[in-house]
């Protein structure tokens, strides 16, 4: 019986957060502290002749420059590969390839001084053709952003950053033996994270010659990794501090330039120096989600079950790799996780232009992929006459399936999720009174909206998704120690990083279930490079049941310690015994017990001085040797998939096209929730983003300039059009004390489902068939 | 980014304003709440050399009824204050309605009448950072020579999308000034020059002092419609303002002002004369909210299409006489 | 813009939190730099730092505004409140409690904002409805929590103060 597990435990740092104590890179001042800026490139695609910074190295106030020459032609790269080897310099080379590449970076001592100095910054360029449509981009005689180096690339395509090719089946067959197939193209917006705290990074190397740095991002190791590649030092000179985060969403885990050069600033002059990026630079230049032109034909037998697909996917990754080539190959993933498919021919590319390089943004490539996916299915079910509830449990992965990579999914519950979903909606029921209340109309907005009392039409709609629990990515595992304190309280060592989504607190429940402690005796440690092990970082949603279950080990492994202890201290055998509240007892004789503080001492006494420590290492996919394959997705994927069936309830104003989404339900399969309370917000702020993407997010950039900079003209959801949500949670795993937990991941796999629900729920209501994002029901489909 | 470098004076009297602002030369500018004027100079958009506030001055933010009947806004008067006010007495409808909706509730607690109608018209392509600002070549608001919003174009197209003053026009409101040669009025529509790059045919010494509304027949009946994609800070993509007198079912006068869509307010005179001595029934108003259409022609410089923004006036032009309709049945 | 040109300054009195603070400031800072480059009060965030966002919201007077398009010289003798003085005496307040209690505090940084204008609206219209707490914190953004838990916990605190009210 969990004591702490399952429950709704409000979050261990909501007190620091809510009383404005809690620190982020921004906060941070530090005595003869430099500012520092950025000279970026105003030309999306040049080459660069010379750069003189001599004026700007005497302006007053002016205590460094520095240029690509200072970057010892070092690339990194969000992969790096023998396929995909690193592609991006720190400060551009000899070359731009977007808007806003980073050229040249000052310290200084104020803000105006800096500023002074990009301004007498004098950049000879000589500009090349830019292209800034992936499908400009892949014609033969477009101009070259990168030479293809691809070896199985056999289209006749340019600009190629990436390609993952994989078909099983018999794909021919699937189509020849169909009774319908349908042909779609779905096109996703460019969107971005807008994450409030902006980009930031203190970095300060030290008289004892330690480079000090406190950043917003994701995960510290992978930053300490990335920064001594690139500044040529040993991890060992790094220390990467903890430091709360003010939200990421996917788009802080690269290595950005900013942290590089306020790195090589401090070292040159000695002194901190802090970099915040400004909020238009943020939507002009940093990395936006990946927008993807998906091509999806399915095969479909006259009961609506799939035979086989063909999919093809054009992701814009920017100028560089970036992200982009781990977002085809999770397309794939997202195609065959949530269904069976028996026969497919997929292959991704990801395609360079000359805009800025994207990222992953929450579900990577899932809300693409699901958009598409139960968009067609539902235009599927609606030709053969099957309601949408039917066909998708007709075509749900099951319990223990196998997929294509030999992967099982376990203890999948998502056709529950489907028919809980549907049920506490009442959905089949409304779904038909909402389509047979909407009349068809060619121009969607007709004048007769305004007269007649239908103006304002409802509708529901269901979308399904899957997502991974963790997968191999440096650096691959977590490890945690988990120290007693003489008092019986503990002390728990962890490279996890908050971003925002309660990993302290989860790790706090686990330790404390464990141990039989309150939450309040656990001192959490996280975060610092120099005082935490090695952590996996807070992406790829790995993090609960990575990091989670090494905590967990690590607990366990005290807990052996202090029971042995405690055995010699009470004269009995570990087998009789239990813990409670920071006391252990006999088990069939509970007058009998011992404080904590005892039996550590007699470890202590038993074991010369040695201190009770225990040790966690986890990582997922033990028996895989590497991550599974970018170029053809084989290979073990992940341990753990979960899944998920959302419906969104809409109102469409047929006369001005505005759209309201009303109300979420989310049938979640997560294993178990390690706390409600926190799942809960997880679907919450995914729900919201989802929103925002379908229906009014938009990166609107044209040729490499963004046009709505800002969160005035970025139109992400206010508080005024907050969606009502509803939960329902389908438990398929459960925690088991000596067992690593087999949970399921949360933070990103909420998005896709509804995302999909609300186009779908708009196709109820209005009979218009949203095929691009945002949706815009005045817009031809 | 930091504001640039001024020189801040808080006089006292708007007579010390008038010496400071001759004494500060071209350079020197009125701030009133300031929401808008910082955020341009934080864009450096303005760098005046002297910021000469309002907020010292006093008397400058009352309202009340003058002895007319009518009402007087100091035209430092809160967006807060107006909203409170105009919500109580119920009438000028569409000056609760215009007010209430602007920016968020930050914002209203700090912005002012004045600041709201003096604001600087807008444009997707000036409204941008410095950083921007050195991308893209400078357009006519920024002392250049071309137009990003329409090719070929010697004027500049930017837009006003202030929410509050065709509330003010259609209600005939008229501004006080305070200038050196003592106190004088002008109707509201007249502050505006429809030139997108000086947007205000008013000379620099002459202080907006306070907002003058007549007296309201209890036949008239107004509102304030808004179109943006979202709400909080959105400025109006499109708004109309309506003001409808009628008696037994005629209409004594329509006045209908429309914002968001060019460098000024816009007057649809001729629905006023189509409609005067006229019953306003469904066809009529559909003929309005046509005119509308037909006489407004946005470009594409904010943040949804022009041809969507031009729909949206007709919509709501519909919507907003239906309502106003409504009102005065509602009232026997 | 010289860097070494002439700066404008002027000593000002800031009452922030009940402390009363002379500060010498340059005419061009506004509260927001003040309160966090010169106080080290970095409770109060900066998002955007252009009046769109609402995470630099201060009370003045009691009313909510955005530190960020104040002139901390325009602020000098003004009652000014920021999320350091919301705790009374080493206690939350309800409505920080609420926050904590309800989840809707995650990675925290829009939270300090939120509260403010949380404090200021309970102040104001003790009994919100739902839709009158969404208005009233449409200036200030979200992204991590979709509000939801943000407008439970505002109502929630709603009735625990009017409770506490009732008690006393």
């Amino acid at each position: 019986m969990a004591n702490i597990i399952g429950k709704r435990i409000p979050r261990i740092d909501g007190p620091q957060k809510a009383i404005g104590e809690a620190k982020y890179t921004t906060d941070i001042f530090l005595p003869d502290m430099l500012c520092a800026k950025i000279l970026r490139s105003p030309i999306a695609h040049a080459k660069i002749l010379n750069i003189d910074t001599s004026k700007a190295e005497k302006i007053p106030g002016v205590k460094a420059v520095i240029t690509g020459k200072d970057a010892w032609g070092i690339k990194h790269g969000f992969v790096e590969t023998p396929r995909y080897p690193a592609d991006q310099y720190c400060l551009a080379n000899d070359r731009v390839r977007y808007i806003g590449e980073e050229v040249a970076a000052v310290a200084a001592i104020d803000e105006d001084a800096a500023i002074e100095a990009l301004d007498a910054i004098k950049v000879e360029y000589e500009e090349l053709t830019p292209v800034f449509d992936i499908f400009e981009s892949i014609k033969p005689d477009a101009p070259e952003i990168h030479p293809n180096e691809l070896p199985d690339l056999t289209e006749p395509f340019k600009n190629v950053g990436g390609r993952c090719a994989n078909s099983f089946g018999n794909v021919e067959k699937a189509f020849k033996d169909a009774y319908l197939i349908k042909n779609d193209r779905f096109e996703s917006q460019l969107r971005t994270h807008s994450y409030l705290e902006p980009q930031a990074t203190v970095a300060h190397y030290d008289k004892s010659g330690k480079l000090n740095i406190w950043t917003s991002g994701m995960g510290v190791f992978r930053k300490r990794m990335h920064l001594a590649n690139t500044l040529r030092i040993p991890s060992s000179r790094i220390r990467v501090h903890k430091i709360w985060v003010g939200g990421a969403f996917g788009g802080k885990i690269d290595l950005f330039s900013h942290e590089f050069c306020t790195s090589l600033l401090s070292i040159k002059t000695g002194m901190p120096v802090k970099y915040v990026a400004e909020r238009d630079e943020i939507f002009s230049f940093f990395r936006h989600g990946q927008p993807m032109v998906v091509d999806l034909e399915t095969a479909v037998t006259k009961e609506g079950v799939i035979l086989g697909q063909r999919a093809r996917c054009y992701n814009s990754c920017g100028a560089y790799r970036g992200s982009g080539v781990v977002c085809i190959f999770l397309c794939w993933g997202f195609l065959i996780l949530p269904y069976r498919i028996p026969a497919l021919d997929y292959i991704g590319y990801s395609i360079y232009t000359n805009n800025p390089v994207r990222a992953p943004q929450r579900g990577h490539g899932a809300p693409q992929i699901r958009f598409a996916v139960e968009s067609q299915l539902d235009m599927i079910a609606e030709e053969l006459g099957i309601d949408p509830i039917e066909i998708r449990i007709k075509n749900a992965r099951n319990k223990g399936d196998v997929l294509p990579n030999n992967d099982t999914v376990k203890n999948a519950g998502l056709i529950e999720c489907i028919k809980k979903a549907a049920e506490k909606t009442n959905f089949r029921k409304r779904y038909i009174k909402y389509k047979t209340e909407r009349v068809y109309q060619d121009n969607y907005c007709h004048d007769d909206y305004k007269k007649d009392n239908k103006r304002f039409r409802r509708g529901i709609g269901i979308g399904v998704s899957g997502y991974f629990t963790g997968t191999l990515i440096y650096p691959n595992n977590s490890a945690a120690i988990v120290q007693f304190n003489d008092d019986g309280t503990v002390k728990c060592l962890t490279g996890a990083l908050d971003i925002g989504q309660g990993a302290e607190t989860i790790i706090s429940q686990i330790v404390a279930e464990e141990l039989g402690l309150n939450l309040e005796d656990v001192e959490l440690i996280t975060g610092d490079t120099d005082t935490c092990p090695v952590d996996i970082g807070s992406w790829i949603s790995g993090l609960t049941y990575v990091t989670g279950n090494a905590a967990k080990k690590a607990a366990e492994d005290a807990k052996r310690q202090i029971l042995a202890a405690a055995s010699l201290e009470l004269g009995v055998g570990i087998e009789r015994l239990e813990i409670n509240g920071k006391r252990i007892f006999i088990k069939d004789n509970p007058e009998r017990s011992i404080p904590f503080s005892m039996a550590i001492a007699r470890h202590i006494y038993e074991n010369k001085g040695d201190p009770i420590i225990g040790r966690g290492f986890f990582r997922g996919l033990k028996d895989a040797k590497i991550g599974p394959s970018l170029k053809n997705a084989k290979g073990s994927w992940s341990d753990s998939y979960a899944f998920d069936a959302q419906v969104a309830e809409v109102e469409v104003d047929m006369a001005t096209g505005k759209i309201r989404v009303l109300k979420a339900t989310t049938a979640h399969d997560c294993g178990f929730p390690i706390n409600p309370l926190l799942v809960e917000g997880q679907i919450d702020g995914q729900v919201s983003m989802a929103t925002g993407q379908a229906i009014s997010e938009e990166v609107v950039m044209k040729n490499g300039i963004t046009l709505n900079p800002s969160f005035l003209e970025y139109k992400l959801p206010l508080a005024t059009e907050m969606v009502e949500n509803d939960y329902i949670d389908i438990i398929t795993e459960e925690y088991k004390k000596d067992h690593h937990f087999h949970t399921k991941e949360v933070g990103e796999g909420y998005v896709s489902g509804i995302l999909a629900a609300i186009a779908n729920a708009v196709y109820n209501a209005t009979g218009y068939r949203p095929k691009k994002l945002p949706i815009n029901i005045m817009n031809d489909p | 980014m930091r504001l640039p470098q001024f020189q801040f004076h808080s006089p006292k009297s708007l007579n010390n304003l008038l010496k400071l602002q001759e004494k500060s030369g071209e350079n020197a500018i009125i701030m009133a709440g300031g929401t808008e004027l910082l955020n341009r100079m934080k864009l450096r958009l303005i760098e005046p050399e002297h910021v000469i506030s309002l907020s010292n001055i006093k008397g400058l933010n009352r309202i009340f009824f003058t002895k007319d009947k009518g009402i007087e806004i100091g035209s430092t008067s809160k967006l807060t204050q107006i909203v409170s006010f105009f919500e109580k007495i119920g009438s000028y409808r569409a000056i609760y309605e215009s007010t209430l909706h602007v920016g968020s509730q930050q914002i209203r607690n700090m912005a002012t009448i004045g600041g709201n109608i003096f604001q600087d018209t807008r444009c997707m392509f000036y409204n941008r950072s410095r950083e921007w600002q050195k991308i893209v070549p400078p357009c006519h608001k920024r002392k250049g020579n071309i137009c990003h919003a329409v090719k070929n174009s010697r004027r500049c197209f930017a837009v006003y999308q202030g929410d509050i003053a065709p509330a003010l026009i259609v209600l005939m409101a008229k501004a006080v000034f305070y200038t050196p040669d003592g106190f004088q009025e002008l109707p509201v529509e007249e502050i505006f020059s429809g030139d997108g790059n000086k947007p205000f045919a008013i000379e620099k010494n002459h202080i907006l002092f306070s907002l003058r509304l007549p007296p309201v027949n209890k036949n008239l009946f107004s509102t304030y419609k808004k179109y943006r994609i979202k709400g909080g800070l959105d400025f109006p993509l499109a708004g109309v303002a309506i003001a409808l007198q009628k008696e037994g079912g005629i209409v004594i006068s329509l006045r209908l002002c429309l914002t968001g869509i060019a460098p000024k307010p816009i007057m649809i005179a001729h629905a006023e004369k189509t409609t005067q001595g006229e019953r306003l029934n469904e066809s009529l108003i559909e003929k309005v909210a046509q005119m509308a259409y037909d006489f407004v022609h946005p470009v594409a410089n904010l943040e949804d299409s022009p041809e969507k923004r031009r729909f949206m006036i007709r919509q709501m032009v519909y919507d907003g006489l239906k309502e106003v309709i409504k009102k005065h049945e509602g009232n026997g | 813009m010289k860097a070494m040109g002439k700066k404008n300054k002027k000593i000002i009195r800031l009452n922030i939190n009940n402390t009363v603070y002379d500060i010498l400031v340059e005419h061009r800072d506004t509260l927001l730099e003040v309160l966090r480059e010169k106080l080290l009060l970095t409770g109060t965030k900066d998002a955007c730092n252009m009046g769109e966002c609402g995470a630099c919201t201060v009370l003045l007077d009691g009313k909510p505004v955005l530190a960020c398009l104040t002139l901390a010289i325009d602020a000098h003798d003004k009652e000014i409140t920021t999320i350091e003085g919301i705790a009374k005496d080493g206690s939350l307040s309800p409505i920080q409690g609420s926050f904590i209690e309800h989840g809707a505090i995650q990675c925290g940084f829009c939270s300090p904002g939120m509260i403010l204008t949380a404090t200021a609206l309970l102040k104001e219209n003790p009994n919100p409805s739902r839709e009158e707490i969404k208005k009233a914190i449409e200036g200030n953004i979200c992204r991590c929590t979709g509000y939801n838990k943000i407008i439970d916990a505002i109502g929630d605190a709603a009735k625990k103060i009017s409770k506490d009210h009732q008690s006393s």
